[in-house]
């Protein structure tokens, strides 16, 4: 059964009418309840369906144009559908084998000094071909030595990651939206300052949009963490050194322009507290 | 659905001759400017477009799921403007006048000549048949984005009165809109 303080706190956290600080342990609350759940469930659909009564504005002929073309930008059909596809509907036909002739006859002198010719002709290019070799090899090992010293630095740099993210100092924090995808971990090591945030299935941030990380001390305004955005399959990362002082309390992923923002300007699309899970 | 998380932009398409209507005239009650209105109505679908596969038809129906994302992405460019005063202002005349922002309650001579779903017919008389004031604590949740505390002091009422009838109104909407909803009771 819900409470009466709860369902008050569904509607507004629908329509956007909760306050900040009461956000967060709602959705904490929504997290861990079914039932809550459904409740919200179907006053999102009431509230959507409240934009049917909206007086009815035509919109630019060119905007369908425009969504439709950006949304080919950003995630086109794939190749090879268009090749199958197209391989359905008009199968090439088969190469015809070329018929082959036979060599000339030639005179025996004029083909001794021809094959000699030949011979030369193959050792010059042999050379050629052997120190265009011997440039690529050069080429390919500074290429590997490139790639070594590139790859000593991911792993140290992921040495430093897995520092923060394993011991017994450390507190792994569970951020999540309203009991369905995205996720994300917020691993916390109070003694080096360390946190690492890692996120699943969180949509990439659109155009001139960023993910926004903050930390929030109990009782204190939202402090930035730092920026990210995530790969095309929804997992991100943001590797940080908490600013000493602040004692994290929650943790909250937002929305914001590019660059980020001083204090959040969207609902939390994450939210975990420390010491929860 | 299946069409458009499989990505087929055909299927976006059909998704906004169906929906863009309703999509664009939600942002323009919300956001002052057309222009502003369309960028939100592109981003909502982009929005859309690279999380369809997120949507869940158990907990709702597209529209539904649709038009929230275009409310939420037209109040953050609103606050984001720093224009909410203007739209709190025009929110505070048209619910005087018991008209909202943008909103039709009935009333079929501004929208003559424009033939409304039974949908919208349903939510429009929905809306009308609400009290007064629980109607205003909606629309400036709705339209202006305010929070409870902040629709509380710009109606100089209680906060408590404002989260009663905020429930309250919902409530009376939920019953009224129950033939819409997907989602099972």
């Amino acid at each position: 059964m819900i409470s009466t303080e709860r369902l008050e706190q569904a509607t507004a956290y629908v329509l956007g009418a909760l306050e900040d600080e009461d956000r967060l342990a709602f959705e904490l609350a929504l997290n861990d309840s079914a039932e809550l759940q459904r409740e919200v469930a179907e006053l999102q659909e009431v509230a959507g369906l409240v934009a049917l009564a909206v007086r009815p504005v035509a919109p630019p002929a060119a905007l369908r144009e425009r969504i439709v073309s950006d949304a080919k930008a950003v995630r086109p059909i794939a190749p090879r559908l268009a090749e199958a596809a197209q391989q359905r509907r008009d199968p090439s036909p088969p190469t015809p084998l070329r018929a082959v002739s036979g060599p000339a006859a030639a005179d025996r002198w004029s083909m001794t000094r021809l094959l000699g010719g030949l011979a030369v002709a193959a050792s010059l290019v042999g050379m050629i071909v052997m120190q265009n070799k011997f440039r690529e090899a050069d080429a390919r090992a500074q290429a590997l030595a490139q790639a070594v010293d590139q790859l000593r630095a991911q792993v140290g740099e992921r040495d430093a990651q897995l520092g923060a993210m394993i011991g017994p100092q450390v507190e792994t924090i569970r951020l999540s939206s309203s009991g369905t995808p995205p996720s994300a971990r917020m691993y916390w090591n109070r003694a080096s300052r360390q946190l690492v945030l890692v996120t699943f299935a969180l949509p990439t941030a659109p155009s001139g949009r960023t993910y926004q990380l903050w930390g929030i001390a109990k009782g204190q305004q939202p402090v930035s963490l730092g920026t990210f955005n995530t790969a095309a399959n929804g997992t991100g990362q943001l590797s940080i050194r908490v600013p000493d002082g602040l004692d994290i309390a929650t943790g909250a992923v937002t929305e914001e322009p590019e660059g980020g923002s001083p204090q959040p300007t969207t609902t939390p699309i994450l939210a975990g507290n420390v010491g929860a899970t | 659905m299946s069409r458009l998380i499989a990505g087929d932009e055909r299927a976006l398409g059909e998704l906004y001759d169906r929906y863009g209507g309703t999509a664009y005239s939600l942002a323009c009650a919300i956001v002052p400017d057309n222009a502003d209105a369309e960028e939100v109505v592109a981003e909502a679908f982009a929005q859309i477009w690279r999380s369809a596969a997120s949507f869940d038809p158990a907990r709702g129906n597209v529209i539904a799921w649709l038009t929230m994302i275009v409310r939420s992405r037209a109040l953050d460019l609103v606050r984001s403007q720093r224009r909410r005063a203007r739209a709190l202002d025009d929110a505070v005349a048209f619910s005087d006048e018991t008209e909202a922002p943008g909103m039709s309650t009935g009333s079929e001579q501004a929208d003559r000549g424009v033939e409304l779903s039974e949908a919208q017919v349903l939510v429009r008389r929905s809306l009308a048949e609400l009290p007064l004031p629980q109607r205003k604590v909606l629309e400036l949740a709705y339209f202006a984005g305010l929070s409870q505390s902040e629709i509380a002091e710009h109606l100089n009422e209680p906060l408590g009165t404002v989260k009663t009838r905020m429930r309250a109104g919902m409530e009376k909407l939920r019953q009224q809109l129950r033939p819409l909803m997907e989602m099972p009771s």
